[in-house]
């Protein structure tokens, strides 16, 4: 064989590689060439970019509004590529980016939920969770404890006491954590063991309790009798959710049994929930017709009627409880009560919340909530950001504290209002009420 | 060599090509591929968006967020309870890349809309507009709060702040009565609720509290709106109040806005040692023909040394501080960048006639408001033309800015680098040391612990 002569065998060689090269990069810089717009892009990556990349002034010409997306993705790109610091989360990026291109429409209930919080709104629609079933609560030294052990949980049956100290839970020491923090530690999948090392007053050493994990419902329906001699009942109701109307069936039938005269139905504090729950709860109380009317974008009105199924309870004179923090489907609720006449209203002018949502998913259990559609009162009225006024006008006082019923006055008004109606009372002090006159209502957020 | 020789090398050539052509298309299929396939679930009839991700190789590509904004896009558009007109359309781009930047917490890396961009390309052209200043953002913490403070690095020379006597450092607490609201003003809320919880506040004085904060939070000004404030084009009066160093009691100070042309560089004639000087007012594009000018003019009349006045500078375009070095240190090193992805670049101070350059003794006078480009180009002096550096340590904010256009006027600033000096060294919170400190009596130049901003002015390229 010839010797090889490397005075043409390597230029040879390093042809080839050029040429390689060039096929392989080539139509970028014919493109570049082509498409001025892209020739400056390309030089931005160089380090003189910081001259070239200088925006244009304003150009009146170009008033085209930016296209979303593909600004979006620019913006992305870019980031990725040159932006210094931190490591470019694209996922927590776009999370903003939906957050911020929602702000834009002024509608505060038009909102993004990261997966946490939309697990938790699940929990709260559904009702329950897979868990401990023990309330927590901080006290005065900042440690996380056990406000109460609801009935009939696995906390209950497991010896959990109020006031146990939770020192830590699956031996990870909690001090300093978050209640919310804590509380995603003690949750889990149902039949799971979780162990929580607790300290109590009387016992000399913190000790070690294995619980098992299962479903716990929320308790959203208290009841009583509140006037044992007149026979009056009342239920606070504090979230409409998919347990809320069975418990309120349950709570209802506790009170038939007591044979109670009339009801006072407690839905101060409530923030809402579900429309069909709504639907449910309202009639209970509504002869027929419309609960509410549900107004989509371009005017087209669905009516939701009253479930005649649900009339499985006496008739009794109703008082309902209202403040500025009912909202939503309570305010759907006492707005239908309101405008058929069948109870009187107590309390301060609801938030006036008037607008519905409908949850969407995304793939990643993220969810956005978009407002789609207004409702509207049986007769008609949008109560968006101007609430309702209640028939008699009474404020909490400052010392109203929930667990006292004895500061609550307007409990007391509620049952003086509702014995009026059951003529326990003379009317001349309802009409005296009544002439009470309520504040314009703030301006809603 | 035989022709068969030739004819085989340039069929090699041909095929060569061939092959890294092929390559490319087939890598190029692939992607394109990949990133139809997952939009055809939802992105029938609109024109698909484009991906960003893609670019960066197949091993990298998650199009799920980008998706997952397009169908909310698309839902929103389609459901939302009101039409969703073209101007909200056009206000939801724009919070959609404010909130993205923003979240990134970095305070140089924000959205600019057209208003604010008119105000940074006339500061680029030595105009400035309202108090006349560079403004920074730095960080405090204070009772476990951390707030974000508006502050003064560098008043522009005759401009409203300076007439007004503001000093680098000076913190902007309130205009017209209205608090300046650190970034999110709902953290003192959120604390005074977590409080209350284990402290058993008494309801009503929570309530009271709260109210007060929300009065504070209704009637105050987000940094944004101070800053857009205090750059407006509006010449009108503002009371200022201020807390300065020093001071236990905040002052109050009247400043008339105003517009400055900026003369980019002031000189004297050599004193009677043949000591002249130069004060660079801004580093703009004509900064460097007017520093020439003077430069020619000093070695005429024969000066020996030359003080260069670097003080309450903040930046600007880095080539208008490499054209400035160009004229004491040419051919040198300027400085470094470091960028993103482990990327550096030499930053290289251009060559010039030997008979343009000043060859005598230099003098660097600095300080607290020497900032940005303006510290390295100190710091280069020093390195590569021996100068002394005299006054104050400088700010110490290292970062390096971009601004990319956006199409319509508006624009985004990005973090794209940091700046180390030309022997590498990272100056962040430390500034550039003077070799000789000579106090004017004014402080500012203290270290910064935090991200600083240097202001909607000028940040271009600094």
């Amino acid at each position: 064989m010839r010797r090889i002569r490397l005075d043409i065998v390597v230029p040879v060689v390093f042809l080839l590689i050029a040429a390689f090269i060039f096929g392989f990069v080539g139509r970028d810089v014919a493109a570049n060439v082509s498409d001025p717009a892209k020739w400056v892009a390309s030089l931005e990556l160089l380090p003189q970019r910081l001259e070239v990349a200088v925006a244009p002034e304003p150009d009146s010409r170009s008033v085209k509004t930016l296209p979303l997306v593909d600004t979006y993705s620019d913006v992305m790109y870019r980031l990725k590529a040159d932006y210094y610091g931190k490591t470019v989360d694209e996922r927590e990026l776009t999370y903003s980016a939906i957050r911020g291109f929602l702000l834009a429409l002024g509608d505060p209930f038009t909102r993004f939920l990261d997966p946490d919080e939309f697990k938790k709104m699940n929990e709260e629609n559904k009702g329950n969770f897979t868990g401990i079933g023990a309330q927590l609560d901080t006290n005065k030294s900042n440690e996380v404890i056990v406000k109460e052990p609801l009935p009939d949980t696995p906390a209950m049956r497991a010896g959990v006491k109020s006031n146990d100290v939770i020192l830590a839970v699956d031996g990870k020491i909690i001090k300093d954590m978050e209640i919310d923090d804590v509380v995603k530690l003690i949750r889990g999948p149902e039949g799971t063991k979780v162990t929580l090392t607790m300290r109590r007053v009387g016992k000399p050493k913190p000790f070690d309790i294995a619980i098992t994990r299962r479903a716990v419902e929320f308790q959203m329906v208290k009841w009583r009798v509140v006037d044992a001699k007149n026979k009056l009942g009342y239920i606070r109701l504090y979230q409409f959710n998919e347990k809320s109307d069975i418990q309120f069936d349950q709570a209802l039938n506790e009170l038939d049994r007591q044979h109670i005269k009339g009801l006072i139905l407690d839905l101060r504090g409530n923030p809402g929930g579900l429309l069909n729950i709504a639907i449910d709860i309202g009639s209970r109380f509504l002869e027929s017709g419309p609960v509410v009317i549900i107004q989509e974008r371009g005017g087209r009105r669905s009516p939701y009627y009253v479930e005649e199924e649900k009339h499985n309870h006496r008739r009794l004179p109703l008082v309902v409880l209202v403040d500025g923090m009912s909202a939503s489907a309570s305010e759907i609720v006492s707005g239908a009560i309101k405008d058929t006449g069948k109870g009187t209203l107590v309390g301060t002018t609801t938030f006036g919340k008037g607008r519905v949502q409908t949850i969407m998913q995304l793939q990643d259990g993220s969810a956005v909530l978009i407002t789609t559609a207004k409702y509207l009162t049986p007769n008609g009225t949008d109560i968006h950001k101007k609430g309702i006024k209640p028939d008699v006008f009474v404020e909490a006082t400052d010392n109203f504290d929930p667990n006292d019923p004895a500061t609550d006055v307007q409990l007391a008004k509620g049952i003086d209002v509702l014995k009026v109606k059951m003529g326990l009372l003379p009317k001349s002090v309802l009409d005296k009420m009544k002439t009470a006159k309520a504040p314009e209502p703030a301006a809603k957020p | 060599m035989q022709t068969v020789h030739k004819a085989v090398i340039a069929v090699l050539i041909g095929l060569s090509f061939a092959g890294g052509l092929g390559l490319r298309s087939h890598t190029d299929q692939k992607l394109s591929r990949q990133a139809s396939i997952h939009f055809q679930a939802e992105a029938e009839s609109a024109p698909g968006p484009r991906v960003a991700s893609t670019e960066l190789g197949p091993g990298n590509v998650d199009l799920q967020p980008v998706q997952d904004l397009y169908v909310v896009l698309t839902r929103v558009r389609e459901y939302y309870v009101e039409q969703v007109t073209p101007e909200i359309e056009g206000n939801m781009t724009y919070d959609a890349v404010r909130t993205m930047l923003a979240s990134l917490k970095d305070p140089n890396t924000r959205f600019i809309e057209p208003d604010e961009m008119k105000v940074i390309n006339d500061a680029r052209k030595g105009k400035f507009h309202g108090v006349d200043a560079m403004l920074g953002i730095r960080s405090a913490t204070n009772g476990g709060i951390t707030e974000e403070q508006l502050v003064i690095v560098s008043p522009v020379t005759g401009g409203a702040a300076s007439e007004a006597k503001l000093l680098p450092g000076d913190v902007i607490a309130a205009v017209d009565g209205k608090i300046v609201l650190p970034f999110d003003p709902f953290q003192r809320a959120n604390k005074l609720i977590k409080n209350s919880r284990t402290s058993g506040t008494p309801r009503s004085e929570l309530r009271k509290t709260l109210e007060s904060e929300q009065k504070r939070i209704d009637t105050g000004l987000s940094i944004p709106e101070a800053e857009k404030s205090l750059t407006t084009e509006d010449n009108k009066t503002v009371e200022l109040m201020l807390r300065r160093k020093g001071n236990p009691q905040p002052i109050k100070v009247k400043v008339a806005l105003k517009e400055v042309a900026v003369d980019p560089v002031t000189s004297k004639s050599p004193d009677e040692n043949g000591d002249g000087y130069i004060k660079i007012n801004c580093l703009c594009a004509d900064t460097q023909d007017k520093v020439g000018a003077v430069i020619a003019e000093l070695k005429n009349s024969r000066a020996k040394e030359l003080t260069l006045d670097l003080r309450e500078l903040s930046g600007g375009e880095t080539t208008a501080a490499l054209d400035v070095a160009k004229y004491f240190a040419p051919g040198k090193v300027f400085g470094y960048l470091a960028e993103s992805h482990g990327r550096r670049s030499t930053l290289t101070i251009p060559a010039i006639d030997a008979d343009a350059k000043w060859t005598g003794p230099l003098v660097v006078l600095i300080d607290g408001g020497t900032a940005r480009t303006a510290e390295v180009l100190a710091s280069a002096l020093k390195d590569g033309a021996g100068a002394k550096l005299v006054g104050d340590n400088t700010y110490g904010d290292s970062a390096c800015s971009s601004l990319f256009g956006l199409g319509d006027g508006s624009a985004y600033v990005m973090t794209t680098g940091k700046f180390l000096t030309s022997k590498g060294v990272d100056f962040t919170g430390k500034g550039i040391a003077a070799d000789a400190h000579a106090q004017r009596g004014r402080s500012g130049g203290e270290g910064l612990k935090e991200a600083t901003r240097a202001p909607v002015v000028g940040r271009n390229g600094s």
